[in-house]
Parts: structure tokens; C-alpha cells; sequence
């Protein structure tokens, strides 16, 4: 079910009218354990069994674990929970992808071998909640958190349907807990909830869906290579849209959970206010950033080796973090960049950190702009359907096609030039600032009429139906 | 002030909410939005448009999906936008004594793919029609949206994956939009009128296909009924007939406007151009494979019962010169009817289907589709007897 929908209103008017009806703590959550697992059916009703699957493994995997302290049956439950889980993921998600590159080396060999494609669908969210309840197995094993006291607990954890198939990511520690106690939003936080989803949605269907997608589909679809400044725009476009798009899903997830008196935690932060990569990652996605330093830089042994190994180790973690987004060796190449951005920038860090002149305002601007050049560089490799579209694209920018074509109309020049310039004026003046500061010093018509203005331009936008693009990961 | 407050040993799990008198901010949103969505209701309505339904790919699936279950009494109608607008369905459900008539025709799209993927995936023995627009059927060119089935396959795509949450959303949508003359996707929603601001563009600019001005008010049933606009507003209606005959001007997926505009001032005085090479290669090649394909289908949906017969709805003004100039009738609607062995309904072969007003050459004025329906349904029952 789509946040973007007419259903998912009626969906969710209903859950809160039985969230706020007069009965017990226990009924509100198998009130919103069904309404779960109706939002994540109405999608594909039998994909269903995958997250009973995951949950059903992972809740006794953790029991099992916890009840000994024999390590080697710690380890067995262990593997069999990330067996399950990563197994799920790496059949559906990457499984034609396999198939694919084996096929590839296979006749490189010199050996005839062509399977009919594999029609796989792609479990809506699966990357998602796979990554949070192997957290919670995890957890456990490193003896971080205990097991849920209630396998109904546990079930909304891996399944609450704010966050279940985009994010944010959250930790069994921060979730968990809260459905141990009754929770009700006060009226303040339910009108801020509704407040924060008419946010996320306007990111996502006026600027996303509506200002930026065209220009980037315009450009990145194209059939043939564009002009430099189109180029350009079209790149610009693309990197709004994903993070509206992204930030505006998670936004809505953030004010949904709100309205039902669950706090989820940010997922965003201003990314293209950063100054350097690592800032980038501790702005953008930060839930995943997060979860795999925990789960996987950490434990390939993070900075605590020799430098060699801590740059292949940051390597090694964005790779399979690009490889997370997509069965595709241009999302590899994605992480791979970020990762290669991330050691340059360790390595410089070591040579200039500490300078006086760092703290300059205008170098801090620059390094920032110069952040978010490479970031948009590497948007390329996650937009382009292939490499050969990837690197006609990257010779567009880069002034290596002459005779590119001029295709954006004045209106789509003018949306990303307006679009982005405010997203970026926004973003830096809000990167050591939160909404809720910036909200709680406008006065009460300012809130109102601004809330007015986004709630009328998403009802004359008449947008829908354009699925966010984060799902397909 | 943080946004997300989180200590785990404490147990404090908040997201902060800023002091406002959020009661007074939820009056003033009310007060605000409401009156302006009405009166955004009112201004559309003003300028001449009704509430109808959108044509959209859950409301083709419906009907597909009922084609599918029909009997053998039931006529399913398959092509383009001409089907769609010169058959009034009532008209033809007072003929035939029931409602068993569904129009499962898309719009700027060849029925080819659509045709075959039934046939092929369902038992329906009943009788089709299969209305033929000769640029949409006979012409295959990869790079033009609409010249290359990829529309209709995207509406095949979508049938077969047609999902609870998208269904639960159409029975919606279909309870709200006869309510609101606003909303018209892809005419009055935000970026189609942000797209009609005139700014001016680079001169240099190459331009993709113009898509045609909103011209038809859509029913329950599918069916497209003529903006009576294009009755009173000719220069509307001049502005339509060029979209159509830019198609036959188009040399390029994109091309500058002045070079379009240059193309269709001569396919308005008869000076065709070439084929464009992509779609002068398909000819030889392609063709024949295409009528194997169509004929493979045909026989198939015979062999178990089925009836079939083409129609060939009118076109006029400039646009009916243009299509017997790239596809003549002999080399390719002759040629249908001779491979696939089905019998046939030209407009040019029946007195009573001429005459009837095309506003933008293409498709038929609504009042005149119940005459028109009357004339081409005789004919087609005596065809099929």
C-alpha cells in the first residue's frame, strides 16, 4: 500500500479510530499487527509468509540463543537466522542477478549455456526488514540487547507498517521497548504527526513526483546523449528527486508512527549541507549508514587494523551497501565510489585534519560543494539503467559530447534551478538546525498558512500512484 | 532541540513537538483549504469541464478482467481511441438486448499486443471486435512511445499484477471522481498546468511529440465522448488535428519546434515526406512476421469458437490523406482480412458510415456516435451471421 494513495487515508483512519478506541494495550497492538500485515498483503498477498518466516525464525533463534551459553548452539541459531534471512534476500533480490553473471562467466569460458531468465518478483521492502530483524538476532548473539518478552511485541517490531517496507531501519532497542507500554500521542503530537506526513508527502509528489522526476527521466531516459547544461540539470534533478522522494517516505513513516504515540528516529539530516563523505553518511540513510557500521564495518574489524585493512574495510562496506540497493554492478559501482570518496577523504584527513584554515567558513562551503559535486557523480551510476548510459552521461557533463541535444523545455529548466537552490539554501541553513526549532519560532498563521499551502497543492497535484523508488530496494 | 529523543536505559523514547497552538493552526488549515479547493472546483467547472471518470489502467483492467470472464454471448472490443470514441455502448446494449458489449480499446496505442495476450491467456469464445487504426497497427517504430506497444503492454503488465491495495484504490477513486470536475489527470493535475505556462524555449531545443490538448470527457464504461469545446472552438480543434498529423511529420523521437512545425504545414498541403528509415525497414521485414503473429492469434481464438471481424473506424480532413499515403488500403488493411480470413468493416465501403463530423479528423462528435454505432453494428451482425 502506497503512503500516496486514497486507500492508505481510509487505511489509516481506520487504524487510528481502533488505535483510540476503548480497548486494551494488548488489543491496539494485534489491532496494529493485522493492519501490518493488510498494508504489506495489499501489495502481494502471499508474500505475506516471508516476513511470518522471518519473524517465526528470528523470535525463537533469539529464545534459543539466550537460553544457552554454549557458543557453539549460540552460533548454529546465529547462522541459521542470517541463513534465513540473507537467503530470502539473495533468492528474490539477487537471485537473476546471479544467474546473470554466472551465465556471463559461463560463456566467457567458451561453453553454450543459456537458462530461461528466472521471473523472480521482488518482495516489496524485503532489504528492509530483513536488515532489521537480523539486527535483532545479532543483538542478541553479541549479548547487546535480550529477546523480546512477548513474541506479540516482537511480531509489530519486525512488521509496524510505518516503517516496514522503507525505512527508517529501526533498532530492536529503540522499538521494542515502546510497545511494552501503553502509548497514546497527545493531541500535539497527533496534529504534528498529520503535520510531518503532509511534509513527507509534499516532498515526495509536488517536488519529487512533480517538479524533478520529468526533468530527470527527460534526460536519463533520453535516446541519445544530452547537452552539458542539460546535463547537468538533469543530474540536479535526480538528486532532489531521490531525496525528496526518500526523505519524503521517511518523513511520512516518521508522522505516522507519531500519530499513533511511537517515536521513530531520523533518517535524514540536511545531506546536501555536508561538509565530506562521512558527513554524508551520518546525513543521509542514516539508519542504514548505521546499521552497517554496527553490523558489518565494525565487525570486518572497522579502524582497529592497520590503515591498509581500514581502508578496505570502509571499501568492502560500501560496496555491499551500494550491492543493497540494487541487483545491478552500477549500484556496486555506486557504493564503490562512496567508498573510494570515504578513503580519500580518511587519507586527507590524516594529512590536513587540524588545520586553522579548515574551520573557515568559505573553505567549509567549498569542501561542501565539492561533496556535493562527487555525490552527484556518483547518482549517475545509481540512475543510469547501464554503463554505457552511465558513462554517456558522465561525458555529457563533462563537455566530451559536442553536439549533445538540448531537450529541457524553460519550465524544466526553471523547476530544477528554483528546486534545487532552495533545497540547498534550506539545507544549509538548517544543518545545525531541526524542523522542530524552526516550527516552534514561527508564530501559530505562519505554521498554518504554510501547512494550508502544501495540503492544497498536494490535493490540486491530484499525484498518486507513483510508487516510491526506494520500495525496489 | 533534538528531533528524536532515544536513552535506552531510561526507557525515553519521544520525537519532540514544537509549542504551537496547534488546535488554532488546525481551524485556520480548515479554513484555508477548504474554500479554495472549492473554489478551484468551481473555476474548472467555469471553464467548461465536467466531473467524468480518468481513463486509467485499473479501470481498463475491470473491464479486461470482465471480458475474461464472459460468455459466448459477449463482445469484446479491442483497438485505439477510435473505437473507444465513435462507439456508443448504449446504443449497441439496446441492439443487442444486454450489456454483454465491453470496450477494452486503449487510447494512442496498437491493439496487437493486447489482442494476443487475451487470446492467448484466457477461453473467451465469444466474439471480438478489433477496431484498426492503420498508423497504430502497421506501424512499429521502437523509439516512438505509442508506435512501439509499449503502452499496451504496460497496461498488460499492470492486469496481470493488478494488486488488492490498486483495486481497493480504483473502487475509490471511481466513488470520488464523478464529484469533481478537477480532477483530470494528466490535463488539470499540477504539472500538466504548470506545463501549459507558455514560457519560451531555447530555439534549439528538440521537442518530443506533442500529446493532444484535452479533448473528451471519459465514462464509467469506457467510453470517450467528444468535449463539446471542439464543436464551437475550431481553433481548439485546429490545434488537435495538427497533434495528429505531427505524428506523420515526426522524423526524429525528437525534433526543434520549428522543424515540426514546418513538417506539418506540409502534410497539410500533401508534401509527405519519407518514411522515417526505422519504420521503412520494419516494413519489409517486419510485416510479414506481424500478419504470421495477428493470423496465429486469430485461428487460435477461431478454432475454439470465437468470432472475430475488423472494423476500420473513419478518419477525414488532412489526416485521411496522410494515412492512405504511407499505408494504403490494398497493402495492408486488404491484406489483414485476405491472411487472417475474418470478415471486415471499412468505412469507405458503407454509405451510412460516412458523413458523420470529426472535429479533429480523427474521432467522432459524441452526439453522432449513437447513429454511427446503430449503422456499424447492422453491419457487423449481418457480417458475422
Amino acid at each position: 500500500m502506497l503512503f500516496n494513495s486514497l486507500t492508505f487515508i481510509v487505511f489509516f483512519l481506520i487504524v487510528l479510530m481502533v488505535h483510540y478506541s476503548p480497548i486494551t494495550w494488548k488489543g491496539k497492538k494485534i489491532s496494529l499487527l493485522v493492519a501490518s500485515y493488510i498494508f504489506y498483503a495489499a501489495w502481494n498477498p502471499p508474500f505475506v509468509l516471508l516476513l511470518w518466516l522471518s519473524t517465526f525464525v528470528d523470535w525463537h533463534a533469539a529464545k534459543r540463543m539466550y537460553a544457552t551459553d554454549d557458543p557453539a548452539v549460540r552460533k548454529r541459531w546465529l547462522l541459521l537466522s542470517l541463513f534465513i534471512n540473507l537467503g530470502m534476500l539473495g533468492f528474490f533480490k539477487y537471485g537473476g542477478f546471479l544467474l546473470e553473471n554466472f551465465v556471463s562467466l559461463v560463456q566467457m569460458a567458451g561453453f553454450d549455456f543459456a537458462p530461461a531468465a528466472p521471473d523472480i518478483i521482488l518482495p516489496m521492502g524485503i532489504s528492509f526488514y530483513t536488515f532489521q530483524t537480523m539486527a535483532y538476532t545479532i543483538d542478541v548473539y553479541l549479548k547487546r540487547d535480550k529477546p523480546a518478552d512477548s513474541f506479540l511485541d516482537f511480531s509489530l517490531f519486525v512488521t509496524f507498517f510505518p516503517q516496514l517496507v522503507a525505512g527508517p531501519i529501526v533498532r530492536p532497542s529503540e522499538l521494542i521497548p515502546q510497545f511494552q507500554v501503553p502509548r497514546v500521542a497527545t493531541s500535539s503530537q497527533l496534529i504534528w504527526g498529520l503535520g510531518l506526513m503532509t511534509l513527507g508527502l509534499f516532498q515526495k509528489l509536488v517536488v519529487a513526483d512533480t517538479l524533478l522526476s520529468p526533468v530527470s527521466e527527460d534526460v536519463f531516459g533520453n535516446f541519445a546523449p544530452v547537452h552539458i547544461g542539460d546535463a547537468w540539470l538533469g543530474l540536479l534533478a535526480f538528486s532532489g528527486q531521490i531525496f525528496c522522494d526518500f526523505a519524503g517516505y521517511s518523513t511520512t513513516a516518521i508522522g505516522a508512527a507519531l500519530c499513533l504515540g511511537f517515536a521513530l528516529p531520523d533518517n535524514f539530516n540536511m545531506p546536501y549541507a555536508a561538509i565530506g563523505f562521512s558527513d554524508f553518511w551520518r546525513r543521509w540513510h542514516i539508519s542504514l549508514s548505521s546499521w552497517l557500521r554496527d553490523y558489518l564495518y565494525i565487525p570486518l574489524g572497522g579502524n582497529r587494523g592497520s590503515k591498509g585493512r581500514t581502508y578496505y574495510n570502509l571499501m568492502m562496506t560500501m560496496f555491499l551497501g551500494g550491492l543493497w540497493h540494487g541487483a545491478s554492478w552500477t549500484f556496486a559501482i555506486w557504493g564503490i565510489l562512496h567508498g573510494l570518496y570515504l578513503v580519500v577523504e580518511r587519507f586527507l584527513k590524516k594529512i590536513f585534519g587540524g588545520r586553522v584554515w579548515l574551520n573557515n567558513m568559505a573553505v567549509k562551503f567549498g569542501l561542501g560543494l565539492l561533496t556535493f559535486y562527487f555525490v552527484n557523480i556518483a547518482w549517475v551510476f545509481f540512475r543510469a539503467e547501464n554503463f554505457e548510459k552511465a558513462g554517456l552521461m558522465m561525458a555529457s557533463l563533462h563537455g566530451f559530447i559536442p553536439d549533445g541535444m538540448k531537450i529541457l523545455s524553460t519550465l524544466s529548466i526553471l523547476s530544477v534551478i528554483g528546486g534545487m537552490s532552495s533545497m540547498l539554501l534550506i539545507h544549509w541553513w538548517m544543518r545545525e538546525r531541526t524542523l522542530e526549532s524552526i516550527v516552534a519560532k514561527m508564530s501559530w498563521w505562519q505554521v498554518g498558512i504554510i501547512w494550508s499551502a502544501m495540503v492544497f497543492l498536494l490535493i490540486i497535484n491530484q499525484g498518486g500512484g507513483n510508487a516510491f523508488i526506494y520500495f525496489q530496494f | 532541540m533534538r528531533s528524536f529523543i532515544f536513552n535506552s536505559d531510561s526507557g525515553q523514547h519521544e520525537r519532540t513537538v514544537p509549542q504551537q497552538p496547534w488546535k488554532k493552526v488546525v481551524i485556520l488549515l480548515a479554513v484555508l483549504v477548504i474554500p479554495a479547493v472549492f473554489c478551484w472546483e468551481m473555476y474548472w467547472r467555469g471553464q467548461g469541464y465536467q466531473p467524468d471518470y480518468d481513463s486509467t489502467s485499473s479501470l481498463w483492467s475491470e473491464w479486461r478482467q470482465k471480458a475474461e470472464n464472459g460468455d459466448n454471448e459477449t463482445i469484446v472490443i479491442f483497438g485505439s481511441s477510435r473505437a473507444v470514441f465513435d462507439i456508443d455502448l448504449h446504443t449497441w446494449w439496446e441492439m443487442k438486448g444486454d450489456n454483454k458489449v465491453i470496450q477494452c480499446a486503449i487510447e494512442g496505442t496498437g491493439p496487437l499486443p493486447v489482442f494476443e495476450d487475451f487470446v492467448q491467456n484466457t477461453d473467451f469464445a465469444g466474439t471480438i471486435v478489433l477496431s484498426v487504426a492503420p498508423d497504430l497497427v502497421f506501424t512499429k517504430h521502437p523509439e516512438f512511445s505509442g508506435f512501439d506497444d509499449s503502452w499496451a503492454q504496460s497496461k498488460i503488465d499492470y492486469y496481470h499484477t493488478w494488486n488488492p491495495a490498486q483495486k481497493m484504490e480504483h473502487a475509490l477513486q471511481l466513488a470520488i471522481e464523478p464529484h469533481f470536475a478537477y480532477i483530470e489527470q494528466g490535463w488539470l493535475d499540477l504539472r500538466a498546468l504548470l506545463t501549459r505556462i507558455p514560457f519560451i524555449d531555447r530555439a534549439d531545443r528538440m521537442c518530443p511529440p506533442y500529446d493532444p490538448a484535452f479533448f473528451s470527457h471519459y465514462t464509467r464504461y469506457r467510453e470517450a465522448k467528444m468535449w463539446d469545446r471542439l464543436l464551437t472552438d475550431t481553433a481548439y480543434a485546429a490545434n488537435i488535428q495538427k497533434t495528429w498529423l505531427g505524428f506523420g511529420a515526426l522524423d526524429a523521437p525528437r525534433m526543434t519546434a520549428s522543424a515540426y512545425q514546418s513538417g506539418i504545414q506540409k502534410m497539410l498541403k500533401g508534401e509527405y515526406r519519407p518514411l522515417h528509415p526505422v519504420i521503412e525497414t520494419w516494413r519489409p521485414t517486419e510485416l510479414d512476421s506481424f500478419f504470421v503473429r495477428i493470423n496465429d492469434d486469430v485461428q487460435k481464438f477461431k478454432q475454439r469458437g470465437g468470432k472475430m471481424i475488423f472494423i476500420r473506424p473513419p478518419s477525414s480532413g488532412g489526416f485521411r490523406p496522410m494515412e492512405a499515403h504511407y499505408l494504403p488500403r490494398e497493402l495492408y488493411w486488404d491484406r489483414l482480412l485476405r491472411e487472417t480470413g475474418c470478415p471486415g468493416v471499412h468505412f469507405e465501403d458503407y454509405p451510412e458510415l460516412q458523413g458523420f463530423e470529426l472535429p479533429e479528423w480523427s474521432h467522432m462528435r459524441a452526439d453522432q456516435t449513437p447513429a454511427f454505432t446503430r449503422a456499424l453494428v447492422k453491419i457487423i451482425n449481418e457480417k458475422l451471421e
